[in-house]
């Protein structure tokens, strides 16, 4: 039944409100998630209505201007640098509406070696160059390796709560170690020495990481394996072919789509934690 | 003289539980445009059909009821209209509009409440605001009314250039969703001048009197005496420009006719559904829209691609800018939304 008739408020309600209709809401942090969202349960959407807030520094308010009005609302994600007992609490706690992704962020669970080789494969052939999907995971890893200086400076960054998310280090920036150290100890306001200590401690904690297949995507932040992904094996690779990254994300995405391989614990936030569906055999 | 739709109260009709929908801006004025969102079966339809049903309860003969000499003395209306279905639903159906600019009868704050508790007595009350306090004033209801009843069935040219358009009473135009034109049978020429309505409810009507063909073929039959009342129409329905489709008559059949840009001629009722809904809601709009009327659409986008949103909505503004009135629409479109402003929306929620 129609209770009431909401209008005067703030645009970007009336816009998320006027998409809804009558669905329940899951805030999203960027266009990727809602993108990947969409195109993961699309026999859903009847019910639910992912709508991205434009970064996860928004997410809480919306959240609460939401359930103040009544919308039933949810939320997903990105795990950042939390920590695995925070993914857990967040999928464990009855009353939580907001679930942690168990990866970094959205972009890492598209990321997966079989699934970019096989995307690659399709879209260049036989001018590929990456044998098989095994190759391709330790192009995945030796890149995973590079990145995690960066990482680790911005672990440091996420750890002083003062940064935020579009203020930390990313791929645009340098990635060789010396040139992120002079980076890193001026926006931690700290002396070249500490920062240089905390930095290598973050490193090895990261590089334990790397050396398994479950907690690759922790840590490395999947835009920039993207990006790098995208300048090595597509922009360097066949200069001549101008498939940008929007769309090598999108044929990511529409990938694990198609051939029904959707991420057990996202399956599990949706299917269970925000539509109350009962658990499916084998999950 | 100029009604203006102010707030709506709905209570037991339809999906429509007990809900209050405003029509008036930041400022309190009523906005001149509304659009009416909300998910399907959330009771947008059931909005526009509240306000047009009560509002043809005051044409009704029933409104004789009230022991007043000014109805005494008018003809009844040429047919009882009948009594929406909405209306018979629901617990409670209050109209706040209100009259102004003019007209016999200066009327502010002007409310219409039906309340079903009084088993099919209908009940009218206006309330005026004297020096801040709501006081019964029935007797400008009944003016209006009576304005209304001596109006109906008039032609509309007439009315207007006899009076100066301050004492006409504007009128409640209603599009129902779905729109479609449909073919004239038969070729006898019935008299297709048009008349007033203070409720005008387009029909998807199958007999020949108030087809748009009809209307057409009126025209042209009537331009010997009247020069350039055919011409001005197609030259008006030519500038909508449906990708250069021109608008004529198949006389030898009495049929409206549109020829392609490639030069192929087919029937008014074989333009494309989205071509029809255009072209229903401005030709209407041209025939029959008085200053200070209330427009009411239901799905305004039906079949319309974006770019044809955009034009139909265009033009919409720009009659808006030429003779001012209230528009009230229902859409699922973002690019409607979009253009008529975000702030002049209203969602039906659930919650």
């Amino acid at each position: 039944m129609t209770k009431q008739a909401k209008t005067k408020l703030p645009q970007d309600l009336t816009e998320l409100l006027f998409s809804r209709a009558g669905r329940t809401v899951v805030l999203v942090e960027g266009e990727t998630d809602q993108y990947v969202f969409d195109d993961w349960f699309p026999e859903h959407l009847k019910s639910l209505f992912f709508s991205q807030v434009g970064g996860g520094g928004r997410i809480d308010n919306w959240l609460e201007e939401l359930a103040q009005l009544g919308v039933p609302v949810f939320a997903v994600i990105d795990r950042d640098f939390r920590t695995a007992e925070e993914v857990e609490a967040s999928l464990n706690d009855p009353n939580s509406r907001r679930f942690i992704l168990s990866r970094y962020e959205i972009e890492n669970y598209f990321l997966d070696a079989p699934v970019v080789w096989e995307t690659l494969s399709k879209v260049f052939r036989e001018r590929f160059e990456v044998p098989t999907p095994e190759a391709m995971q330790g192009e995945i890893v030796e890149l995973c390796h590079r990145l995690k200086t960066l990482a680790a400076a911005n672990w440091l960054l996420w750890e002083t709560g003062k940064v935020e998310e579009e203020e930390r280090l990313s791929v645009e920036h340098e990635v060789e170690r010396e040139a992120i150290l002079g980076r890193l100890f001026k926006m931690l306001a700290c002396a070249p020495e500490e920062a240089e200590a905390n930095l290598a401690a973050k490193e090895a904690h990261i590089e334990t990481s790397l050396s398994e297949t479950a907690s690759l995507h922790t840590f490395i932040r999947g835009k920039s394996l993207v990006h790098h992904l995208h300048r090595d094996f597509i922009k360097n690779a066949h200069p001549r072919e101008s498939l940008g990254k929007t769309y090598f994300i999108n044929f990511l995405i529409d990938r694990i789509g198609l051939t029904k391989r959707i991420p057990a614990d996202i399956r599990f936030i949706v299917e269970q934690k925000i539509l109350g569906l009962p658990a499916q055999p084998g999950t | 003289m100029k009604i203006e739709l102010r707030s709506l109260h709905v209570k037991g009709c339809g999906p429509l539980e007990d809900v209050t929908i405003d029509f008036t801006d930041a400022e309190g004025k009523p906005r001149p445009v509304t659009v009416i969102a909300g998910a399907n079966g959330s009771g947008k339809t059931t909005v526009l059909e509240s306000i047009v049903g009560l509002a043809e309860m005051l044409q009704s003969n029933e409104f004789n009821n009230l022991n007043n000499t000014f109805f005494r003395n008018l003809p009844d209306l040429p047919t009882a209209i009948p009594y929406s279905r909405v209306l018979q639903e629901a617990k409670q159906i209050k109209i706040d509009w209100t009259v102004s600019d003019g007209g016999f009868h200066q009327i502010n704050g002007l409310l219409l409440n039906f309340s079903k508790n009084e088993e099919r007595h209908l009940n009218y009350w206006s309330l005026e605001r004297k020096q801040g306090r709501l006081q019964l004033a029935s007797e400008e209801i009944n003016g209006l009314a009576a304005m209304i009843r001596w109006q109906a069935g008039q032609n509309i040219t007439s009315l207007t250039s006899l009076y100066p358009n301050k004492i006409i009473s504007p009128s409640i135009l209603y599009f129902p969703h779905p729109r479609k034109i449909f073919p004239v049978s038969g070729t006898q020429l019935t008299d297709e001048e048009t008349r007033y309505h203070w409720v005008y409810r387009y029909e998807n009507a199958q007999d020949f009197k108030g087809s748009l063909d009809a209307y057409l073929c009126w025209l042209a039959f009537i331009e010997p005496e009247r020069p350039g009342v055919f011409t001005e129409v197609t030259e008006f329905l030519d500038s909508l420009d449906f990708d250069g489709k021109k608008f004529n008559l198949k006389r030898t059949k009495l049929k409206a006719t549109v020829t392609t840009r490639e030069g192929h001629t087919h029937f008014l009722e074989e333009l494309s559904a989205g071509e029809q809904n255009i072209l229903i809601m401005l030709l209407e709009l041209r025939r029959r829209l008085l200053p200070g009327s209330i427009v009411l659409i239901d799905e305004i986008e039906s079949s319309l691609h974006e770019a044809y949103q955009h034009m139909l909505a265009q033009a919409l503004l720009k009659i808006q800018r030429d003779i001012p009135f209230q528009l009230i629409v229902t859409t699922h479109s973002k690019t409607i939304a979009k253009i008529f402003g975000w702030d002049s929306v209203v969602i039906l929620t659930d919650f």
